[in-house]
């Protein structure tokens, strides 16, 4: 049960009111007014300037009935979304691998080893990935590591499976990916650009990610571990009835976190493709649309309704996300 | 429900285990110190100078821009010491000459707290702010020279600009000056423009190899002006490949650098369709006319001649490296610096970074500079495209706008006075290396091959009306460019001509939509302009100056008149050629 | 840096403000330059959100969003909160002398005018308020601050109080009957109402109707179905996951096939344009128009000899001409043809024959148009205007659409001699070549 303060006493704490005080000022101007300003602004049509009318619902309706663009752009976060939960999996293995090393001081060395790179901008990590695609270094290790040759074989290979068993699902379109003496234009190209972005970032190890698998991971006795050896526990038996159970927690937050990113990510698909969303369009998120709207058309108030339109749906899916992986009772 | 007794925070036990040292609270209190200082020698300063009249009568003359190159600052400076010499022989104070050159980063930041809180120095670059922003600033902040601007330069005595007014001495005669705000404000010092470099020594080395080969007819030292000879060389020099085994790559690229080409080479060839386009006989074909005549059917995407520039477009776009679409333009010089490409576009602006790059290049070589390749009329195929070269809009740049804060603006006046002479541009251009904005002022040697083509051809379609548009055309046109769609299918001048017939129209009825919405929030701006000029012919006392202000009243009583009709009109023609579409069928 | 600062404090306001909050600001600056030694991203947009702040304090917010922006905690030593507390503070105390306007009312309306240009509205209204307050009753000088007091409240963006100015507007224009001062408030009040029938609020909402964008059904049951899926997932949870997977899903499943359903039913395929059947014009209509043709006869009536006067006749003739009916631009030729012969001297003469020249445009009546086109230019006493475009045309129409070929190379002449580097040279060039014969020049390399 809650204790209600009496008015009268708040005097006495004056000065710890004092110290929040400054805190909850920045909050509120920084971000909660923002906010207010935008859920506002998303009734009006605003130019960010000298125009400022109410248009009510306006901007909803032309969101839900007359924007497929809006839409296009959302079922590719999605999908994307998917790739990111899978790109999960490399951070998982890492924190069950690294907990099972048994030098303890080893196992330091590695934690460090995995902090020191958190230390480097995202953006700037984007953008090394965007070099090594425009220019030239992944064409030049493929080639000199006979991947290319492999990558050829792949995509001749799906064409075949295409055209004469006629399952067309991956393999048609797999099959036009890599040809023969002709470099990949990966970002410059539909198809290989969808394959960039899910591509990037490998070995894809979170490093957020390890140390709060880690962290739980280590609140593991001793103990349980020797019970499962004199059980004859394998080692994958012991990450599926030990360890996933007790980080399944965690990577349910870590999903909802992933997707959150994902739908909220304009700046690599920016850095990436510009506002066009890429050759002909076809990795355009709603992040960026939103960018576009506001930027691009000079129409902010739209893009707020589009800020919360996302906000919305990014608050269904953290409820059917939670829903879905809670543990069973 | 429970209360906290009153005395519990008094009965807190007092903690000072971890009371700071003297030391942490020296560091802790810098800030603060550094700040009561700051303010108090402000306040001393400002105190103090109240009380004191300046007794000092040297003038300061203060200037800040963002360009950091030694060139820029050394020519201010010299030019502010030939200015003190013309004073002193005229018997006026000297002036001291002060220049700020901010960072890129910081200086539409700098720029705006100097000018909100009305320290800003006499003349500043403008830049670097929004479009609005400079417009809110131009009107608060900035000195009209409007008056000034229609009255001869008085150091162009002796030369041909003598009775010139000073806004006519400038390449563009500076244009309409701010238009919503029916004044004249900024006065460039610089003008820009693109070419083609080349290395020379790699061209004549490749030639010679394929004169050996039997490929050619004669060694170059200069790419041939002719694009379809152009297009032809850079295949054959493609075959030829560099002491690790790849092929050169003739043309380095990057959607900037193209832009360059697409620009200088390939948009004026859109010049013959004007007729069809340009509507109301002004000579430019702008985007309302270009989205009337599609939807009028008087022009068409598939034009035979629009089909022909997609061709040569793509013809281009072949040429340049795999995956150039994707990539910087830094990387493009990349590509030119390790002399695995020979040609790529470039502006005056880097013109000098580029030559420096190459120079310091592992492999160092000497950069030249020529004319983009042009179709030729004699052309079997593309002939009657070709009107000529491109109009290159000299559009001054370099911009200096005189703040009001200026104490002494008729000093300000007169030194953007001297540097625009012609004279004084051409010396100050010739130490900071870019090319002079004023008539007959002549550019350095290096300069020459940048000379602005005046006389020339403007694109006869402007297919972008707003950003659905801008957005679809950016979206549509890389397809044309890499010869495939995003899947992977073969996308040729054919389908971008079905592709932009079957599609334009809808992102450009949007585009219009949203113009027309704009254009009425515009309607009271206008208004606005024009409430401010009559209230100060109504204020105004001196018969001189009122007659001028009602001259000028006059001239900007056309614009929210004309806007009124230009709505109506755009909105009734708009129903309708829709009335006409859809009985030929070509609207659903 | 200190210097540097110390030095701006010498600089006076732009607008006659004291220097005291000069200092304050470069206090703020300094800090900032301080704190922000290697900035990346401009603030300046902000500032424009900051416009209602008095001059004085405007930096401020513009300043702390820009620290917000960077966040410069992890970058800087300083401790931000503290300096930007003490800045408030120092701010606070060093600000505390108010702004005071010119004494005088007619300074005071001048200084209002200048606020206007530079979009202040509440202190331009304060200084008319101030002005109208103190000047004598029925003199030029209250006149004037009424008549500025509207303005201001005209004016004002984003939000313009139009009430409150077609209040004083209306009054002003009773007080001052047939005077200038009354001429241009009863304009301006006409001028509102017509700029209302304008106004974007007056555009068809169905305003994508013509574009490939049309109701997309799927995308909106998709997300009512996630609603309501979500809720029959959780309403069914205890019983069982499997149930509430189901139903979620067969929900979705259900919405994307009636989406599709629905949407293949729309009337077009995504790849084709297509129309829809009623296209409003969003334009006012023709009994609108009268009401506002009926305001501007009255100042045309009511303030005979005044400059008012003759803008509303030339907006009379403008209305009926952007009724784009061939009746009513046809009535709005005739009736500024007869006001031009009415009015020979008038400084708004080329103003008319302007208005004369858009309407035989839409008419394509190029004759005509030549002839006032011609007639406009020479009657354009702006010192500033540009004739470029004027000259231009007018040889264009005359080689293209007339014929008339001496005119025509005239007017190219005279083009060419006075704008050298104009873009159309080339155009003209070609023209005359063509006009006058002579080896063709363009096109060669």
């Amino acid at each position: 049960m809650s204790r209600r303060v009496a008015f009268k006493n708040i005097r006495h704490h004056l000065s710890l009111y004092w110290f929040v005080l400054p805190a909850v000022a920045f909050i509120g101007t920084f971000n909660y007014f923002p906010v207010i300003n935008g859920l506002l602004h998303s009734f009006y049509t605003w130019n960010g300037g000298d125009v400022e009318r109410v248009t009510g619902t306006q901007n909803f309706v032309d969101i839900f009935a007359y924007n497929p663009q809006f839409w296009k752009s959302f079922a590719n976060v999605l999908v994307l979304g998917f790739f990111n939960i899978l790109k999960m999996i490399p951070s998982i293995i890492t924190a069950v691998c690294l907990h099972r090393v048994l030098s303890e001081r080893l196992q330091f060395w590695y934690r460090v080893g995995f902090v020191v790179p958190m230390v480097v901008n995202s953006i700037v990590v984007v953008l090394l990935w965007r070099m090594f695609f425009t220019n030239g270094i992944l064409n030049s290790l493929l080639t000199s590591t006979g991947g290319m040759n492999l990558l050829v074989w792949f995509s001749n290979a799906c064409a075949w499976i295409s055209s004469t068993l006629h399952i067309n699902i991956f393999f048609a379109w797999a099959g036009e990916l890599f040809k023969p003496g002709i470099s990949p234009n990966w970002l410059g190209t539909g198809k290989l650009a969808w394959l960039s972005v899910v591509i990037w970032g490998f070995p894809y190890v979170n490093q957020f990610g390890v140390l709060v698998y880690l962290a739980v991971l280590q609140s593991i006795g001793k103990d349980v571990y020797e019970a499962a050896e004199v059980d004859g526990v394998n080692w994958f038996s012991k990450f599926r009835y030990i360890e996933l159970p007790l980080i399944l927690d965690k990577v349910r937050l870590m999903m909802f976190l992933v997707l959150l990113s994902t739908i909220n990510d304009a700046g690599s698909m920016m850095i990436f493709f510009g506002l066009d969303g890429g050759p002909d369009g076809v990795l355009q998120v709603p992040a960026v649309f939103m960018f576009r709207e506001a930027y691009l058309s000079q129409k902010m108030g739209m893009a707020c309704a589009i800020g919360i339109v996302l906000v919305v749906i990014i608050f269904l899916m953290n409820k059917i996300n939670a829903w879905l992986i809670q543990p069973a009772e | 429900m429970s209360s906290v007794p009153e005395n519990a925070s008094r009965a807190l036990p007092r903690v000072r285990s971890d009371a700071p040292s003297r030391w942490q609270w020296i560091k802790n209190s810098a800030a603060t110190f550094l700040l009561a200082t700051t303010f108090f020698a402000c306040l001393a300063r400002v105190l103090l100078r109240e009380k004191a009249k300046l007794t000092n009568d040297k003038i300061v003359l203060s200037l800040a821009h963002w360009q950091l190159e030694p060139g820029v600052t050394k020519g201010f400076d010299e030019m502010a010491k030939r200015y003190n010499e013309v004073r002193r022989a005229r018997g006026d104070a000297e002036i001291e000459f002060r220049q700020m050159p901010i960072p890129e980063g910081a200086y539409g930041q700098w720029v705006t707290t100097q000018l909100m809180g009305g320290t800003a120095p006499d003349l500043i670059e403008i830049g670097f702010l929004p479009y609005d922003t400079l417009l809110r600033f131009h009107a608060r902040y900035f000195t009209p020279v409007t008056r000034e601007i229609f009255k001869p330069n008085p150091y162009n005595k002796g030369t041909d600009l003598e009775d010139r007014p000073w806004k006519e001495t400038f390449v563009d005669g500076l244009g309409e000056g701010i238009p919503a705000l029916q004044e004249y404000y900024d006065v460039g010092l610089s003008t820009f423009s693109c070419r083609m470099f080349y290395n020379r020594e790699l061209l004549k080395t490749l030639t010679r190899k394929l004169v050996a080969q039997g490929k050619l007819d004669k060694e170059l030292d200069a790419p041939p002006d002719n694009l379809r000879e152009f297009l032809s060389l850079c295949d054959k020099l493609h075959e030829l490949t560099d002491e690790s085994g790849r092929p050169y790559l003739p043309i380095a690229g990057s959607p900037d650098r193209f832009g360059l080409i697409n620009w200088l080479t390939i948009s004026p060839l859109s010049a013959p369709v004007l007729t069809e386009v340009d509507d109301n006989c002004d000579g430019f074909a702008n985007d309302t006319e270009t989205f009337f005549a599609i939807l009028r059917n008087r022009f068409r995407f598939d034009d035979p001649r629009l089909k022909k520039v997609m061709a040569i477009t793509r013809a281009v776009t072949m040429r340049l490296q795999p995956g150039w679409n994707s990539v910087t333009r830094d990387e493009a010089v990349m590509l030119f610096v390790q002399q695995r490409s020979l040609f790529i576009g470039a502006g005056s602006w880097d013109g000098m970074t580029l030559i420096k790059q190459a120079a310091e290049a592992p492999k160092p070589f000497a950069v030249d500079i020529t004319q983009f390749p042009m179709v030729y009329p004699s052309d079997p195929e593309w002939g009657e495209l070709s009107w000529g070269r491109p109009y290159e809009k000299p559009a001054t740049g370099f911009s200096f706008g005189m703040t009001k804060m200026s104490k002494h603006p008729e000093v300000v006046l007169d030194f953007m006075r001297f540097l625009t002479a012609q004279k004084h541009n051409q010396e100050f251009n010739e130490i900071i290396g870019w090319i002079p904005v004023v008539r007959g002022a002549e550019m350095s040697k290096f300069l020459q091959a940048f000379k602005p083509n005046l006389h020339g051809v403007l694109s006869g379609y402007s297919p972008v009306l707003g950003a659905h548009t801008e957005t679809f055309m950016n979206q549509t046109n890389p397809n044309l460019w890499i010869g495939e769609d995003s899947n992977g299918k073969a996308f040729g001048v054919q389908e971008w001509c079905d592709r932009m017939n079957n599609r334009w129209l809808g992102e450009a009825f949007i585009d219009f939509e949203q113009r027309d919405e704009a254009y009425r929030d515009q309607l009271a701006s206008k208004e606005t302009v024009l409430a401010t000029t009559r209230a100060k012919i109504l204020l105004n006392s001196d018969p001189q100056m009122k007659k001028y202000l009602q001259q000028r009243y006059n001239g900007a009583f056309d614009p929210p008149v004309d806007a009124i009709r230009d709505i109506a009109r755009s909105r009734q023609l708009l129903q309708d050629a829709r009335a006409e579409a859809r009985k030929q069928g070509r609207l659903k | 840096m200190l210097l540097l600062y110390l030095w701006n404090t010498q600089a006076p306001g732009p607008e006659g403000q004291n220097d005291s909050h000069c200092f304050l600001l470069s206090s703020v600056d300094l800090i900032f330059q301080i704190a922000l030694p290697h900035s990346f991203v401009t603030p300046t947009i902000l500032s424009n959100r900051f416009a209602w702040l008095d001059p004085r304090f405007r930096s401020l917010p513009v300043g702390m969003m820009s620290l917000m922006m960077k966040s410069v905690h992890s970058l800087t030593p300083f401790r931000i909160h503290t300096l930007l507390l003490c800045t408030l503070l120092v701010l606070l105390a060093g600000c505390s002398e108010e702004y005071s306007g010119p004494k005088e009312p007619h300074a005071a309306i001048e200084q209002g005018w200048v606020l206007i240009g530079v979009a202040e509205w509440d202190r331009a209204e304060a200084m008319f308020q101030y002005a109208a307050d103190h000047a004598k009753a029925g003199s030029q000088d209250y006149l004037h601050a009424q008549f500025g007091l509207g303005n201001a409240y005209q004016h004002r963006k984003p939000q313009a109080k139009p009430a409150e100015a077609l209040d004083v507007y209306t009054k002003l224009a009773a007080e001052d009957k047939g005077g200038e001062i009354g001429g241009f408030a009863a304009l301006s009040v006409a001028r509102i109402h017509h700029l209302k029938l304008y106004a974007p609020e007056n555009l068809d909402n169905s305003h994508n109707s013509d574009s490939t964008q049309r109701p997309m059904f799927t995308p909106i049951l998709l997300i009512l179905s996630l609603f309501i899926g979500t809720g029959a997932a959780y309403l069914l949870k205890n019983r069982s996951k499997q149930q509430g997977l189901l139903a979620l899903a067969t929900i979705i499943l259900a919405a994307w096939g009636i989406g599709g359903f629905l949407d293949r039913q729309a009337p077009a395929a995504a790849d084709t344009t297509s129309v829809k059947p009623s296209a409003p014009s969003s334009l006012p209509d023709a009994a609108a128009l009268d009401a506002i043709r009926a305001e501007y006869q009255q100042i045309v009536d009511g303030f005979p000899n005044t400059r008012a006067a003759e803008e509303a006749a030339i907006w009379i003739g403008s209305t009926w001409i952007a009724q784009m009916t061939p009746e009513s631009i046809n009535t709005g030729i005739a009736y500024l043809t007869k006001w031009v012969e009415a009015h020979p001297k008038s400084d708004y003469l080329a103003n008319a024959y302007h208005q004369l020249s858009g309407g035989y445009e839409i008419q394509e009546n190029y004759n005509d148009d030549l002839r006032v086109l011609i007639k406009w230019d020479e009657n354009n006493q702006d010192p500033t205007a540009n004739h470029a475009s004027a000259w231009f045309r007018i040889a264009r129409i005359a080689d293209l659409k007339v014929h008339d070929e001496a005119t025509a190379k005239a007017y190219y002449h005279k083009f060419l001699d006075k704008y050298e580097t104009e873009a159309r040279r080339f155009l003209a060039e070609r023209a005359l070549q063509r006009l006058e014969g002579g080896p063709k020049k363009e096109g060669q390399p």
